[in-house]
């Protein structure tokens, strides 16, 4: 009995010990993570790739279905041209607006990193990636998901591999300084995240109360507070509320990123 | 022989809880509750119940340690709460006969009580961020019943591969 009192108590003092942020884990750890990472890896990538059938061939089963609806569209083939006029026109427009993107990142350094594995519980929202020290991988740089939105950052690294934490855990104290885009960008500080009607938003504050915001507008990294680079697309506005005291806004960002599958991903490493 | 067998099973339901079965958690999907496959857990509280309480603290410590060390920054959560679950199944097995109904009773027990130990932790370090009733709703009770069933599936392999020859109570 006294020594399982004694247990718990040590154990207690462990997790106090252990809660804090530890950027470089201690040798054991960073022996039993890389070690077990080459396994993982190895389970996790054939998943995703059986996964990616399937969802694959519901895709050929959609093209099925399509192929039917423009064979009965064959005969308003006027009105159908006239469409194609108009997305060709969106179609640029959207390059022109990708390209800007690319040229955003292009100015980073990236490295692309397989997912190894995820933490099955939901309190630690945290991924593995296949990168570690050996390929140049500091702590806090940011991750991106393969459409170039902000995912999260790295928190620990090993030799072999590294832990990123997710945008979800930001409670912790990592805050993210964002700015809101428009004629003037809004700058704003990113402070948690919530559960609300089944959706996750993350809780941007600090935003000055006089500045009248518009639904749907992208929300990037600041660069400010020198962890994140500049220009990392994170969400969009979805609503907003007076903040603290009232003197400032409190604003809800609809993170862009599928936080589930995730199957390669970018380490952007901020060029000094 | 059998202490390999039993731990090589643990260590690849280690490996698929973080890794084949996140592709297939049911939040991934769009739904909105989640599962979380607490297959070693499982496996802990047959080794406590056929096994005897040593055996089951034992593996519950060594696991939960792994299961820290690998998913979580936080290490002693789960070391804490696994080790207390294969112990407490090892209790509760002098009491009662070995059936399907008494272990699979016990996991969904067990793994209750394991959820809310773990919740327990990270709200008091003040790290999770999901309130009580989002616990309950959204994690608990699908986790529980994922649980349950799997239980009744893995009970006769387990039983086969735990309970051979015959050996003494506690073999640590």
């Amino acid at each position: 009995m006294i020594i399982i009192i004694i247990g718990i108590i040590l154990l207690i003092g462990i997790m106090g010990a252990t809660m804090k942020e530890r950027p470089f884990p201690s040798w054991p750890e960073i022996f039993i993570r890389d070690s077990l990472s080459t396994v993982q890896g190895m389970l996790y990538k054939p998943t995703q790739g059986t996964t990616e059938i399937l969802t694959k061939m519901t895709h050929f089963y959609n093209i099925y279905n399509e192929n039917k609806a423009l064979k009965a569209n064959l005969d308003r083939y006027a009105q159908v041209s006239a469409e194609l006029e108009q997305v060709k026109g969106e179609n640029d427009r959207l390059r022109t607006m990708l390209e800007i993107r690319d040229n955003k990142l292009k100015g980073y350094k990236i490295q692309t990193a397989e997912v190894i594995q995820r933490t099955p519980d939901r309190w630690n929202h945290m991924i593995t990636i296949s990168k570690g020290t050996k390929d140049g991988i500091k702590p806090n740089m940011a991750v991106v998901s393969a459409k170039g939105d902000l995912i999260g950052r790295v928190s620990s690294v090993s030799t072999f591999s590294s832990s990123v934490e997710l945008l979800m855990d930001i409670e912790k104290g990592n805050y993210i300084s964002a700015s809101i885009t428009g004629a003037a960008p809004i700058y704003g500080v990113i402070e948690g995240y919530v559960m609300q009607k089944d959706q996750g938003f993350l809780i941007m504050k600090k935003v000055p109360k006089q500045i009248k915001l518009t639904k749907g507008a992208y929300v990037t990294t600041s660069g400010m507070g020198e962890v994140m680079p500049q220009g990392l697309m994170i969400g969009v506005v979805d609503s907003w509320t007076d903040g603290d005291y009232g003197l400032t806004q409190t604003v809800y960002v609809r993170p862009l990123a599928n936080f589930y599958q995730i199957e390669q991903v970018f380490v952007i490493e901020k060029k000094m | 022989m059998r202490l390999g067998i039993i731990s090589f099973i643990l260590f690849i339901f280690l490996l698929v809880e973080g890794t084949i079965f996140q592709v297939f958690v049911p939040d991934a999907w769009g739904l909105p509750f989640t599962i979380v496959p607490r297959l070693v857990l499982a496996g802990v509280i047959f080794i406590g119940i056929y096994l005897g309480k040593n055996t089951g603290l034992v593996y519950g410590l060594i696991f939960g340690l792994l299961y820290d060390i690998i998913y979580t920054d936080m290490i002693g959560v789960y070391t804490l709460s696994m080790g207390l679950m294969g112990f407490s199944a090892g209790l509760a097995a002098r009491y009662f006969h070995q059936t399907i109904f008494f272990t699979s009773s016990m996991i969904l027990i067990l793994t209750t009580i394991n959820e809310s130990l773990a919740y327990g932790f990270y709200e008091l370090f003040n790290l999770s961020n999901m309130s009580m009733s989002d616990f309950l709703l959204r994690e608990l009770i699908p986790t529980v019943l994922f649980n349950g069933i799997f239980a009744i599936i893995i009970h006769v392999p387990m039983r086969n591969v735990l309970k051979d020859k015959g050996y003494g109570e506690d073999i640590v």
